[in-house]
């Protein structure tokens, strides 16, 4: 389950990939623990990356970092959030209708099968487009010199304007 | 006030008696209050609570890293306990139980 550890940030992984590691080859593989990694993962997405004096003060990690500190907007991590987590609710719920299409006719009631019914294969395009844009966008603005990332983010950006243009009819 | 099943108030008490790796951790809570922490929220709450001065680690060259209470921490602690204990003694009270 080590691939998981690569959805956190740089810094997380410098200070804690190791003893994550270690920590993963003792605990069984499950749905659970891996769905538990990237919910950890998106939250520590949005902590802002610790610096000498506001955290992890006396931890080598950060010391190993060994670049100047970096503040991250709370309004940007805020905006990315709103995106985030919108698209990733639709994405799941996507990717479970297209696994168990029963469960819109047989389990959900009333507003939740209507939601439910409006979620389609191209809801799960979306959803998985805006993502996209949304991590590219974050990325762009907390790594130095993320000029790979801001080209994501604006082919990202580009492909949801499509999208979107073709779901209202332009 | 934080839940007690909330989990850094778990890493918290399972820390008061001694360090603990990440794994100790987990079987510990896992064994003392049923709650079971997956890698990431534990991991989450393990970096929160550094992060607030009020746990470190213990200098180790195993990769399993052991982290112990600071005196903050322990202060944390001891408040989080005295909170729970007034809510638990009025329950107790309003129920008429010893």
């Amino acid at each position: 389950m080590n691939w998981a550890l690569r959805l956190y940030p740089e810094w997380w992984r410098t200070r804690y990939g190791d003893e994550m590691s270690a920590l993963m080859e003792e605990v069984p593989p499950s749905l659970g623990t891996v769905v538990d990694l990237m919910k950890g993962a998106v939250m520590a997405h949005l902590e802002a990356e610790p610096t000498p004096a506001t955290g992890i003060a006396s931890s080598a990690g950060a010391i190993a970092l060994g670049r100047p500190p970096r503040r991250i907007p709370r309004p940007g991590r805020l905006a990315v959030a709103a995106l985030l987590l919108p698209a990733l609710v639709t994405v799941a719920m996507g990717a479970l209708l297209r696994m168990y299409p029963h469960l819109g006719t047989e389990v959900l009631p009333g507003p939740l099968f209507l939601t439910w019914s409006l979620i389609s294969n191209r809801h799960l395009v979306l959803g998985l487009t805006i993502m996209g844009a949304a991590i590219a966008m974050w990325r762009a603005l907390v790594t130095p010199r993320g000029g790979a990332w801001m080209v994501g983010a604006v082919v990202a950006f580009g492909l949801l304007v499509g999208i979107v243009s073709i779901y209202l009819g332009f | 006030m934080e839940a007690a099943h909330e989990p850094r108030t778990l890493i918290l008490v399972s820390l008061a008696a001694e360090p603990r790796h990440g794994h100790s951790i987990m079987l510990d809570v896992e064994d003392f209050s049923g709650v079971r922490l997956g890698p990431g929220t534990l991991y989450g709450a393990l970096q929160r609570l550094e992060r607030d001065g009020l746990i470190e680690a213990v200098p180790t060259s195993d990769r399993r890293q052991p982290y112990r209470l600071t005196a903050a921490g322990a202060q944390a602690l001891i408040g989080r306990v005295e909170r729970y204990t007034a809510v638990v003694t009025v329950a107790r009270h309003r129920l008429g139980a010893p």
